[in-house]
């Protein structure tokens, strides 16, 4: 009877022990995934910055030939000083207008041969490619970062950890309406 | 070398392999004690006359072939240990073999490529004795391109269950890509998230699946500074351009390899074309003058 028992204590606690062993490993898993997601979030915002870092220079190496696109070099340097001082949803809103105003700045350019051969212009084109290439790469980043975040928040037994913790749901990173719509070219061109 | 002074080499050391084997054995035979020391040197020449036409044929054969591509080809040259170690992919060999170098350029794009065999050297306890021999752990070919732009942050790539492998980089973190497809045929380390997926956009990822479909086996791969390798196992029993055999007329076997010897120099342009790697560089603004925007 003694054996018995001591045997069935046994068991539980080494069941206590793989529980509570288990506990840890989801916990790790999910607090993993949360800072993943802000790790993501913040390599987003630190090439949203590197592209409104060269914006004054786009604007300086431009403005000369662009005589007449003042209004949108205007708009740029506007959204970005928005963008640079706005926080959260707002930061957002504002840096994607941001890229649709500078898609705009691109289509334009085709008038201004000059500007395109100068090579200073060329190597700032070059510079701002490579940076939009970085927020996009960025961008997937967060979203795989946020994919799994939300595959942990609703998968068991993780869904129960992260519940306790008070975790919701993340978005990713969608196109806005605007440009998930046709181009408009007769206002991209200006006509 | 022309095709009809190949086919008299061939013939001329047909004919003196024959004698010295001729006389070779018949020395080992008729001089008793004396016999071996006089025939088997005979013999090893001869041995050597068949052994050294076919490495000769294949230069003789494929090296026109390369320069009518704009590339350059020895048969006898390969990437040295320090080279092939350098691309990361492989772990340090206890033997290595290296031949079949091709030098040339692409679309602009500078490409070296060799085909290596790596060994490596086991040791095992038979019924208490201890016997070793070395054992291939990889055979096929490297490449190396080098690219007009640079890429900061090193990126590899190889088939699942490779793991870290050779990566001895301790920086490198696993990359999880969108393409389920790609996630079939490869597994991605990087430096950086980011930069990883700078590389590997949804269009290079389509690229390599549709490389593994055009060459038909496992490839891996690193991009690091300017160098992107790719390491293409052989198909087995398949060697990269196969000597021709010194018994078949060369005629025969030119016009029977002609095709394959040009299609394997072409699998450098191949890759270029599918990962687009030209057109990469213009959009990255590679080719302005050399240099590039910071």
């Amino acid at each position: 009877m003694l054996l018995v028992m001591e045997t069935l204590i046994n068991f539980i606690l080494l069941g206590v022990f793989f529980l509570l062993f288990g506990i840890y490993g989801i916990y790790n898993t999910v607090v993993a995934r949360k800072n993943q997601v802000e790790n993501a979030f913040g390599a987003v915002e630190a090439q949203l910055k590197r592209r409104r870092d060269l914006i004054p220079n786009l604007v300086e190496a431009v403005k000369q030939y662009m005589a007449y696109e003042q209004d949108l070099l205007k708009r740029l340097t506007q959204l970005r000083e928005q963008a640079e001082k706005a926080q959260g949803e707002e930061r957002l809103k504002a840096e994607g207008e941001l890229s649709r105003v500078l898609g705009q700045v691109w289509a334009r350019l085709e008038a201004y041969p000059d500007l395109k051969a100068s090579g200073n212009f060329l190597q700032l084109q070059a510079a701002l490619t490579e940076v939009e290439d970085s927020i996009a790469a960025a961008r997937r980043f967060y979203n795989q970062a946020v994919t799994d975040y939300n595959n942990v928040l609703e998968q068991i037994p993780f869904a129960f950890i992260a519940r306790a913790m008070g975790l919701t749901r993340k978005s990713v990173f969608t196109i806005p309406e605007e440009e998930r719509a046709a181009p408009n070219l007769g206002e991209l061109f200006g006509r | 070398m022309s095709l009809v002074e190949l086919e008299a080499a061939r013939k001329r050391a047909l004919l003196l392999s024959g004698v010295f084997f001729s006389l070779g054995g018949a020395l080992i035979l008729l001089l008793g004690p004396l016999g071996p020391f006089l025939g088997v040197p005979l013999v090893v020449l001869a041995l050597n006359q068949i052994s050294a036409f076919p490495k000769k044929a294949k230069q003789a054969l494929v090296a026109p072939l390369a320069e009518a591509l704009g590339f350059r080809y020895w048969a006898d040259r390969g990437f040295s240990e320090e080279e092939i170690l350098a691309s990361g992919i492989f772990h340090s060999p206890d033997h290595y073999h290296a031949e079949d170098l091709v030098e040339g350029e692409v679309n602009g794009i500078p490409f070296t490529s060799s085909h290596i065999t790596l060994y490596r050297k086991v040791e095992e306890v038979y019924e208490d004795r201890k016997r070793s021999y070395y054992q291939v752990f990889f055979s096929g070919v490297l490449y190396r391109f080098r690219l007009p732009f640079a890429v900061e942050k090193e990126v590899r790539f190889a088939p699942p269950g490779s793991g870290r492998g050779a990566y001895t980089n301790k920086r490198l973190e696993q990359v999880v890509l969108e393409s389920p497809e790609f996630n079939l045929f490869f597994q991605v380390y990087g430096e950086d998230q980011v930069e990883a997926r700078k590389l590997l956009t949804p269009r290079v990822q389509e690229a390599l699946v549709e490389l593994i479909r055009h060459l038909r086996t496992a490839i891996g791969g690193a991009v690091r500074g300017r160098d992107l390798w790719l390491a293409v196992k052989a198909v087995k029993g398949r060697e990269r351009f196969p000597k021709p055999p010194i018994l078949l007329p060369v005629t025969w076997t030119y016009e029977a390899w002609k095709a394959r010897y040009q299609d394997e120099l072409s699998k450098a342009s191949r890759v270029v074309e599918i990962l687009r790697l030209e057109e990469e560089a213009k959009r990255r603004g590679a080719f302005l003058g050399g240099s590039e925007a910071s």
